[in-house]
């Protein structure tokens, strides 16, 4: 293969990453853009759905993509729980306190996964994972190809959501203003657990995405949430766009990185944009 | 139609309403009149339930209402519409009228509602799909008050919506509140400018550091010599 | 009124009493106890105490939340290690150099990011520590992901700080531990530790106030990140095998703050309190539950990092002290 093509294809490989961290850091970003809150156990809400998945797979045989319904309904429960006794307590607290709730939360997800399932790695193998599309000299997995598609229509969905129905008007009015949301009827407690379920769903449709190309383990969440911090950062914190854009753009930054620089520096030079946007453009390229 | 009757209210250690008592009668025009830091805006507060009152208590169509948080008031047919218009910036035009109906009973009727809405606010058909946060302060007041007929109120409760506008806007609005009025609305409106709200008021108050110290018919609290030196400056 | 007075005094040296006691008992429990698993614990509780204290400083007094640590903690430990193993340096002097190292390391890469503020600090910290932690990993000269071993040099040698048995470490351990928690008492009673804490609590009132708020932060990262490189000197010579992951990774970075959120941060007793809870939480789990049970303590950190941040914001210090203190005021009234 040509320089030129292999440009190609890491441009594609980057782009097809980057559909499905856009579809993490925006289930984060929601979140915080609405309730101004950080969940740093989003990544672990992710880890929690690709074993959901997973053992779907292993014990009954259902395909990741059929029981796709299922771990975004648990996720969005998960996440609305959580928002009922966890956050719900302390909201409005300073901030410190929002981090060491949710990092507990992690804590929680990550070792009691660990005790259970092991910290074995787990792969799903599905009939088509592996098998390799080629666009003339581009290949593109099937899982790839699969997972990105299903990330851009959830994210397409998510979009017309909070374009099209009133409660998706509603929680945009939330975010903007809380106390004139109330003051409209809007009952914003509901309004605050139905977000954080949202982006918990967001977090489970991800991880099943994921369980098509990425391995599982109980630390697999670690990096995706970091990606996904970074993503919100770069993109601009709460911002719904700035989380796509930026979704794609650390999708690209990684696929170049590794094939420009070598890919073990790929995350080191993912952190070092994350720094540099922090320094000189700390509300990210879509914030206001 | 609501009774106010002996609440206290404070934020923190801070008391700022006092024994407030009083009430407003179905299909009138209630004032409340008072100088800046009076106390107006936090006995709307009050009623909507974005604050909680110390003691006393709030009765609206023969129930006591303290119990309900502010989107079951809303839901009840009591409406505010805040000080300083408040409308969502970053939402369109459209957008801001249907947060306005989002309680179940109003969005029902939506279709209708909006007409009427149109009818009375021309401008704002024109206006549908531009963001609200890119309107004029005139414009940005009328959605404000459109967005909260959107819920179909039965008191409308309206916090200085003369606050920063031109005098000649200031006419248009007190206009509309009269015209409101005749359609059956109930309306209790808080203002700083003394003598054009109790032009159009039936009755009135009048609040001075978080009493009430004076009440009447609007001509009454007009001619006082109380409120001529203090506020009109007569 | 004298009576109080008398009262307060008398607690005072009530509590001071308690305070020569523990002492003294840290200082011969090694005599009474031949175990060397009791004396690992013990030296696990300072180590975690000491490292908890150091990241108190920048996070709990000043208040910027770092999920970093470990990355001092690592450079600390690598300076000394490497030292020793290319030019045979004493790991005291080692030591040195590391909180030189981390100093300029902190103050180059961390300098900038002290105007963030929030969460975004917090997450900012994660970036760094993962950067620096991938550069050791993809760097063969120094070791690698395999990292570093220590090869025993001498059997017992203050020089190499190497000891066979496990009474220098416990003896070496607690004295950092003593010597760092006075350190910090004299901070805590100066203006600096006031201007921390005004910055915690509103940066910008404390800038109107007149405090240079740049200028302390950098001296609260500054020494946060010395003690953090003082103890990862400790952990090199303790464990005498030190790797990436173990000293920058996720894992210590979290642990060198948990005993002192749970244990109540931004207190000079928290952390210490903190450490004192959890350690013996792992050592149950480890020797009473052990085989799958392995790393349930993490479990049982989280559920007490949740219940902590709901219901006892100020840690366990800051609840156990509010009690004593309502307990004291009715005691009082009752008089
Ligand atoms: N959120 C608040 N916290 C503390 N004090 C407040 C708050 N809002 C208003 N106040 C105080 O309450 C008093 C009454 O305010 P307000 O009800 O806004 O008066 P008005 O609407 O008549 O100008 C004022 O002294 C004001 O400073
Ligand atoms: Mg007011």
């Amino acid at each position: 293969m040509s320089w030129g093509m292999l440009f190609l294809q890491t441009i594609t490989n980057g782009l097809l990453i980057g559909a499905v961290y856009a579809l993490i850091a925006l289930g984060l970003n929601v979140i915080y853009g609405v309730m101004d809150f950080i969940n740093f156990a989003h990544g672990e809400f992710i880890m929690l759905s690709m074993y959901a998945t997973y053992f779907m797979f292993v014990l009954l045989g259902w395909d990741p993509l059929l029981s796709l319904p299922i771990s975004m309904l648990m996720l969005f429960g998960l996440g609305a729980i959580s928002e009922i006794f966890l956050v719900k307590p302390i909201l409005g607290e300073r901030m410190v306190i929002q981090v060491f709730t949710t990092y507990g939360l992690l804590l929680f997800l990550r070792n009691i996964a660990t005790f259970f399932w092991s910290s074995t790695w787990r792969t799903l193998p599905t009939s088509y994972s592996d098998v390799v599309l080629s666009l003339g000299e581009i290949r593109i997995s099937l899982g790839y190809a699969l997972s990105s598609l299903v990330a851009l229509i959830f994210t397409i969905g998510l979009y017309m959501f909070f374009k099209k129905t009133d409660t998706g008007i509603a929680i945009r009015a939330t975010s903007q203003d809380r106390e004139t949301a109330k003051l409209m009827g809007v009952d914003v407690n509901k309004i605050y657990m139905l977000t954080f379920g949202l982006g918990s769903a967001c977090a489970g449709v991800a991880g099943v995405l994921l369980t098509l190309v990425y391995p599982i383990q109980p630390e697999v969440g670690e990096i995706f949430c970091v990606l996904s911090f970074v993503i919100c950062v770069v993109g601009g914190m709460g911002n719904f766009m700035g989380a796509i854009l930026g979704g794609f753009l650390i999708g690209l930054t990684e696929s170049l990185a590794g094939f420009l620089v070598a890919p073990a520096y790929k995350h080191i030079i993912v952190f070092i944009v994350f720094i540099i946007t922090l320094l000189i453009r700390p509300k990210g390229l879509m914030g206001k | 139609m609501l009774y106010v009757n002996k609440i206290n209210v404070s934020y923190g250690d801070i008391q700022v309403l006092y024994n407030v008592s009083f009430k407003v009668d179905e299909g009138i025009i209630t004032a409340i009149v008072g100088p800046n830091s009076a106390g107006k805006t936090t006995i709307l507060r009050t009623i909507s339930g974005l604050l909680k009152q110390r003691s006393g208590e709030i009765r609206f169509k023969n129930a006591n209402i303290d119990n309900l948080p502010p989107h079951k008031r809303v839901e009840s047919g009591i409406v505010l519409i805040p000080e300083g218009r408040k409308i969502f910036p970053a939402l369109t035009v459209m957008e801001n009228l249907r947060v306005g109906s989002y309680p179940k009973k109003a969005r029902s009727v939506r279709r209708a509602s909006l007409d009427e809405i149109f009818n009375l606010f021309p401008i704002l058909r024109e206006r549908e799909n531009q963001m609200a946060g890119t309107l004029s302060g005139g414009e940005q007041q009328m959605l404000a008050v459109a967005r909260g007929l959107m819920s179909k109120p039965k008191l409308l409760m309206l916090d200085e919506p003369s606050l920063g506008l031109a005098p000649k806007l200031v006419d248009s609005v007190f206009e509309t509140v009269k015209n409101l009025s005749k359609t059956g609305i109930t309306l209790l409106i808080v203002e700083e400018h003394i003598d054009r709200v109790l032009e159009i008021a039936n009755y009135s108050y009048l609040l001075e550091n978080g009493r009430i110290t004076l009440e009447g018919k609007g001509e009454d609290l007009l001619n006082n010599e109380h409120v001529k030196e203090t506020y009109l400056g007569i | 009124m004298l009576r109080i007075k008398m009262l307060r005094s008398s607690l005072k040296s009530k509590q001071l009493e308690l305070l020569l006691m523990t002492l003294i008992a840290l200082c011969i429990a090694p005599l009474m106890s031949k175990s060397t698993y009791f004396l690992h614990v013990m030296i696990m509780i300072f180590f975690f105490a000491f490292a908890n204290n150091a990241w108190n400083i920048l996070s709990g007094y000043v208040g910027l939340v770092s999920f970093g640590h470990g990355a001092f903690l690592g450079l600390g430990a690598y300076t000394s290690t490497l030292l020793l193993l290319n030019f045979g340096v004493s790991p005291w002097i080692g030591m040195i150099a590391g909180v030189i190292l981390t100093s300029i390391v902190a103050a180059a890469l961390f300098l900038p990011l002290l105007k963030l503020s929030g969460h975004f600090f917090a997450l900012s910290t994660i970036a760094v520590r993962e950067i620096i932690r991938l550069v050791f990993e993809y760097t063969p000269y120094v070791g690698g992901a395999m990292g570093l071993t220590i090869p025993i040099i001498a059997s017992s040698s203050l020089y190499y700080f190497q000891f066979s048995s496990k009474i220098p470490y416990y003896y070496i351990a607690l004295t950092l531990l003593l010597v760092q928690i006075l350190i910090l008492y004299k901070m805590e009673r100066s203006k600096v530790g006031y201007y921390f804490i005004a910055i915690r609590e509103n940066e910008e009132t404390a800038k109107a106030l007149g405090v240079d708020v740049k200028r302390y932060k950098i001296i609260a990262l500054v020494l946060s990140a010395s003690f953090s490189a003082v103890i990862g000197t400790f952990y090199a010579q303790y464990f005498l095998y030190i790797h990436p992951n173990s000293t920058m990774g996720v894992l210590i970075s979290v642990e060198m703050l948990l005993s002192a959120v749970i244990g109540g941060s931004g207190t000079l007793l928290g952390p210490v309190i903190g450490a004192f809870v959890l350690i013996p939480v792992e050592t149950v789990c480890r020797v009473y539950l052990g085989g799958m049970w392995e790393g349930f303590h993490l479990v049982i950190y989280g559920i007490l990092l949740i219940s902590v941040s709901i219901f006892a914001p100020g840690g366990i210090y800051g609840k156990a002290s509010g009690l004593l203190e309502t307990l004291r005021s009715k005691w009082r009234k009752g008089k």
